[in-house]
């Protein structure tokens, strides 16, 4: 059990953690205990600390700044994931959390010496002073880029987790889970639509969480915000065409309603009809000196650590605000039993808040701000003056542990700034439109959930506030040394930004590019509106700086995202053949083939190779492309395609068909089978069926003519019989007449094979004879089956992928794609016959004609070692220790016991018996080169 | 003749894309399919300007300006796009470049809904 959690305050109503079930989990090596609801930094803080970060440049002491996920003050590593945010991570037993930027630890960080030395190192300091001579930059930037960087990371890591990404469609995101986001939620969907309601918070509910304050609900009832908050998620979870996204985050709005979600089971693309943008806004940090001590956060931060976690942030507190927001705080620590010194109130303030604070005796000083914060490591206190004509005399010391800050509410706005200010079919609601007071927060949020629900009502394209530049009070500038940072991310000061402007960066773009601030980990959402207030104290001013727009452009994401989401995986199906399970139980090895899982092998490939050169060998090509194009017009078609004529292929009868672009590149191959005078079929390499039937179409489309083609890939399954005793094999399942005079090399039959339909080519891929049959895929088991137990007699053996390569190579057939790159003509690899110039036109004829005229630049051909090593895949062939060419496809023969393969060589080197050299590991070994196949050169083999 | 190749209006570069399982435009707006309506445009498969296809009589240069250049419009062009993911038929679109907006999508063959600004 927590012996003692030093900083935990009695149960609070309404809290998050379950003070029933303790967590015990690891900070930096020590053990550390909180409850389960719990963040790693609510936990932390329970215990005691204080520090949890060192700051990017200066590696100042940072503590908690947000509590909310949006500042960058709370990063640590957690497990091998580096920056974390410790603020909305839940504890979990045995979770190991590591601080970061910090050497030796987080509490005497070496490197915080740097801070001492901050006046050495203004904005760019780099650019100005580390330049000349060149060698200094170079050792300097080695150095700059050891010390940079926050979290590191880990290089080993194994990743457990997985992320897959998801496409989602709703008729209305909403996003944002507070009072405006549930009422448009609830709204639109009462209307109907179905809802996707996005919130980067644990629980639903928004500030309403750890509000205090007594709240009118819908029902008309008064009740503290904790408990409306609670009711209000309980109302979404009622609804079923509300699908709900916690500790989600939005980090990306694309055109036409594309939302990028990150979501902790990964990556999330939701289309959306309509988007409600309910991101509310936060309250601003304050610029004064020593504004990042540990002690000082956003009130809000003060106000989660209480309502949420029941932990103390400070023992006496002082709270500086420029709005009803501060007062409101101050009544919930006054609840909490913490003491509040003063409220130091930068305007005017009236109203019930205001007068209850005043009423239980606490310090009000209006019209005051606070100047600097005093303290080592610590915040011990605040020193305060008026806003106007502050003096050494007027100036006073509150002495504190905890100083919030209320500044003005900045909208959180960054999404709808991505796409510009007019994305059509974005609505705005709530805080992040401007709207203060919950009663309008709750009434846009119904008119805007509404509005998505009904995208034919008038307004349906909501357009964001005209004035988007928030009330500003005026910036008063704090003087050389004041270290008062704009931006927590990257160190950057009030002062940095008025050196800047001093220095000619007058236009809030390049000042953000030059000094970096609204660049870091938290995107703008920390230091925008105190950019904004700066500029508009200088603008038109004698460094002209524009009183234009003072935002400067967001960019997705909106929030840092591990590439390990966006590297996830995207959800493609395997496609398997129907014999796939046969494989598996016969021990394949399975190997992917574009879309498809192909058996490699199913023990050993030279033993396979054996059997189908003497034996019988069957092989699964059900992963062939299948087409069949018919019609009156589909002669003409596949003239128009392939490079070779097919209009004049008598029925029953086979021809190797090639293809190119446009641009005479071979794109495919295969053969083509007439089936009849207007009904063709036609295979494709494996894989590319979708490509080649989409090729097909496209030349087709628009054309009038009556020609039509269908992918019949999935319709079919395949195997190839292939071997010496191929034909005593199928002749026991078959009444096809097999004999070689009356089925012929390239030619088909349509027959029954073992009572299945059947389409029999007489094909030879593997060079011997051998019969491809494509039958209902239904069939496939059997069909596999019924070929296994006809050549058993024969000693038939299934081969895979491997030994179909090293036949294939005997024989010297090209595979597409393996042989042939994005430059390869039919003229290269040695197919001029399979190229008819006599025909008007086809596809490839002008690139062709070209590269015929041009002579060629290079030419495929076969080689064989002298021993019995082969090359890899892929190596060069060399001449004179340079490279002249590649080897595509290079094996060991079995028939011939030596080396062999394709290589692409020099025009001059393509002849029978040249020489040429190929690199064995780094050694060149010499080749020679053959123009015919290795194997069975004249066909008798195929043709028998 | 019954068979249309010559007919002008339809050709176009055809440039091969190899890839045959992903679209990966790197784009999030959507196209209205003639057949299958509005969709996301990652269900789709660009296939470039439509442009003419020189005369097989061509010189050489009007073949390599037709293979490797293309105008690159920034404004309204006429584009082939496929439904891969839907119907799997090619269709034109009048598509801004520089915004990304689809003005019309209509098949091959007829006449564009809206005329180009």
């Amino acid at each position: 059990m927590p012996m003692s959690n030093k900083s935990r305050l009695e149960p609070q109503p309404g809290e998050a953690i379950d003070r029933t079930s303790p967590v015990e989990f690891e900070f930096d090596g020590s053990q550390v205990w909180g409850f389960r609801g719990d963040t790693v930094a609510s936990a932390l803080y329970a215990e005691g600390t204080r520090v949890f970060s060192r700051s990017f440049k200066y590696h100042r002491p940072r503590g908690l700044l947000c509590c909310s996920g949006d500042c960058p003050n709370c990063l640590v590593t957690v497990g091998d994931e580096p920056n974390i945010r410790a603020c909305t991570r839940p504890i979990e037993p045995g979770l190991a959390v590591r601080s970061q930027n910090s050497w030796p630890s987080l509490g005497f960080d070496f490197l915080s010496l740097l801070d001492r030395f901050h006046w050495m190192m203004p904005v760019g300091f780099y650019y100005k002073a580390l330049h000349r001579p060149k060698a200094l930059w170079l050792l300097a930037r080695q150095l700059i880029r050891q010390v940079g960087g926050l979290g590191s990371i880990e290089i080993n890591a194994s990743h457990e987790a997985e992320f897959s990404s998801r496409n989602l469609h709703a008729d209305v995101a909403v996003v944002g889970g507070g009072p405006a986001g549930i009422a448009a939620a609830l709204a639109a969907a009462e209307a109907g639509a179905s809802v996707t309601l996005v919130d980067d918070q644990p629980a639903l509910g928004g500030h309403l969480r750890y509000s205090r304050q007594q709240v009118d609900d819908t029902d008309g009832e008064r009740k503290p915000g904790t408990k409306a908050a609670l009711e209000l998620a309980d109302a979404i979870e009622q609804l079923p065409n509300v699908r709900t996204f916690n500790n989600a985050t939005v980090f990306g709005l694309y055109q036409d309603n594309l939302l990028a979600i990150l979501t902790p089971g990964g990556l999330v693309r939701l289309r959306a009809n309509r988007v409600v943008l309910a991101t509310g806004g936060q309250e601003s940090p304050l610029l004064f000196d020593n504004n990042d001590l540990p002690g000082i956060m956003l009130s809000s931060a003060a106000q989660r650590l209480v309502s949420l976690y029941g932990v103390r942030p400070g023992r006496r507190a002082v709270v500086a605000t420029e709005t009803p927001k501060g007062y409101a705080a101050a009544l919930l620590l006054l609840d909490a039993g913490i003491r509040v010194a003063a409220v130091v109130d930068a305007s005017e303030t009236t109203g019930e808040a205001a007068e209850a604070v005043r009423a239980r005796g606490v310090t009000v000083l209006t019209g005051h701000r606070v100047l600097k914060a005093a303290g080592r490591g610590r915040v011990k206190a605040a020193l305060v003056a008026p806003t106007a004509g502050a003096t050494s005399s007027t100036t006073t010391r509150i002495r504190c542990d905890l100083l919030c800050m209320s500044g003005r509410f900045q909208s959180t706005d960054g999404l709808l700034h991505q796409m510009g200010v007019s994305q059509p079919g974005v609505i705005l609601a709530g805080g992040v439109n401007g709207a203060t007071e919950l009663e309008e927060i709750e009434r846009q949020g119904r008119e805007a959930g509404f509005l998505a629900a009904n995208p034919g009502s008038p307004h349906a394209n909501g357009a964001p506030p005209a004035d988007r530049i928030p009330e500003t009070l005026p910036f008063i500038p704090a003087g050389e040394n004041a270290r008062n940072y704009v931006c927590f991310c990257e160190d950057v000061s009030a002062h940095d930004i008025e050196r800047a402007i001093a220095e000619g960066f007058a236009d809030v773009q390049t000042l953000k590019r030059y000094t970096t601030v609204t660049m870091g980990p938290c995107q703008g959402k920390m230091c925008g509106r105190a950019l904004a207030g700066i500029c508009a104290h200088y603008a038109g001013g004698e460094n002209g700086l524009g009183s234009g727009d003072s935002y400067t452009t967001s960019r997705p994401p909106y929030q840092p995202v591990p590439l390990a989401v966006l590297a996830g995986r995207e959800r493609m199906p395997f496609k398997r053949t129907p014999m796939d399970r046969i494989h598996r139980q016969l021990g394949a090895t399975m190997v992917e083939s574009g879309p498809w899982q192909r058996p490699h092998s199913y023990g050993s490939p030279v033993d396979e190779c054996a059997a189908v050169r003497e034996r019988v060998g069957v092989i699964d090509v059900g992963t062939l492309g299948k087409l069949e194009v018919l019609g009156r017009d589909a002669p003409q078609l596949l003239d128009r395609l392939y490079t070779h004529r097919f209009s004049d292929l008598r029925v029953g009868r086979i021809r190797y068909g090639l293809m190119t672009s446009d641009n005479g590149v071979i794109l495919d191959d295969g053969t083509v089978t007439r089936l009849a005078e207007d009904r063709y079929f036609v295979t494709t390499t494996s894989g590319n069926a979708d490509v080649i039937e989409e090729w097909f179409n496209w030349w087709n489309a628009g054309a009038g003519n009556c020609a039509h083609v269908v992918n019949v890939t999935a319709a079919y399954g395949a195997v190839n019989v292939a071997g010496p005793r191929a034909r005593e094999t199928l002749a026991k399942l078959t009444d096809v007449d097999l004999s070689s005079r009356s089925f012929g090399y390239m030619r088909s039959a349509r027959g029954e094979v073992g009572g299945v339909p059947c389409l029999m080519l007489r094909i030879g891929f593997v060079g011997e004879a051998g019969w491809e049959l494509h039958f209902p895929a239904e069939h496939g088991e059997y069909m596999w089956d019924a070929v296994m137990e006809a050549g058993r007699e024969f000693g038939i053996s299934p081969f895979g992928l491997e030994a179909q390569r090293i036949l294939r190579l005997e024989k010297g057939h090209v595979i597409v794609g393996q042989d042939t790159d994005a430059v390869s003509t039919p003229l290269d690899v040695g197919s001029d016959w399979a190229v008819r110039f006599d025909k008007p036109d086809f596809i490839g004829r002008g690139g062709l004609a070209i590269a015929a005229r041009n002579g060629l630049q290079q030419r495929l051909v076969g080689f064989v070692m002298p021993g019995v090593a082969a090359p890899l895949d892929g190596t060069p062939v060399v001449s004179a220790g340079r490279p002249i060419g590649r080897v595509t496809s290079a094996r060991l023969s079995p028939t011939l016991n030596r080396g062999f393969g394709l290589a692409w060589v020099p025009p001059e080197l393509a002849r029978e018996g040249a020489s040429i050299e190929v690199l064995i590991g780094e050694r060149p070994v010499s080749a020679c080169v053959t123009l015919h196949p290795l194997y069975d050169p004249e066909g008798h083999r195929l043709r028998s | 003749m019954a068979f249309g190749w010559s007919n002008g209006a339809y050709r176009c570069h055809r440039a091969f894309n190899g890839d045959s399982t992903t679209t990966n435009v790197g784009m999030s707006f959507l196209l209205n399919c003639p057949n299958c309506g509005e969709r996301g445009v990652n269900e789709f498969r660009f296939g470039g300007e439509v442009a003419s296809r020189p005369a097989p009589d061509a010189v050489d240069g009007e073949w390599s300006s037709y293979f490797y250049f293309r105008p690159n419009v920034a404004g309204v062009q006429r584009e082939w796009w496929n439904h891969r993911y839907g119907c799997r038929r090619w269709f034109f679109a009048l598509r801004d470049t520089t915004s990304n907006t689809v003005q019309a999508t209509f098949w091959p063959g007829e006449q564009p809904p809206v005329t180009p600004a």
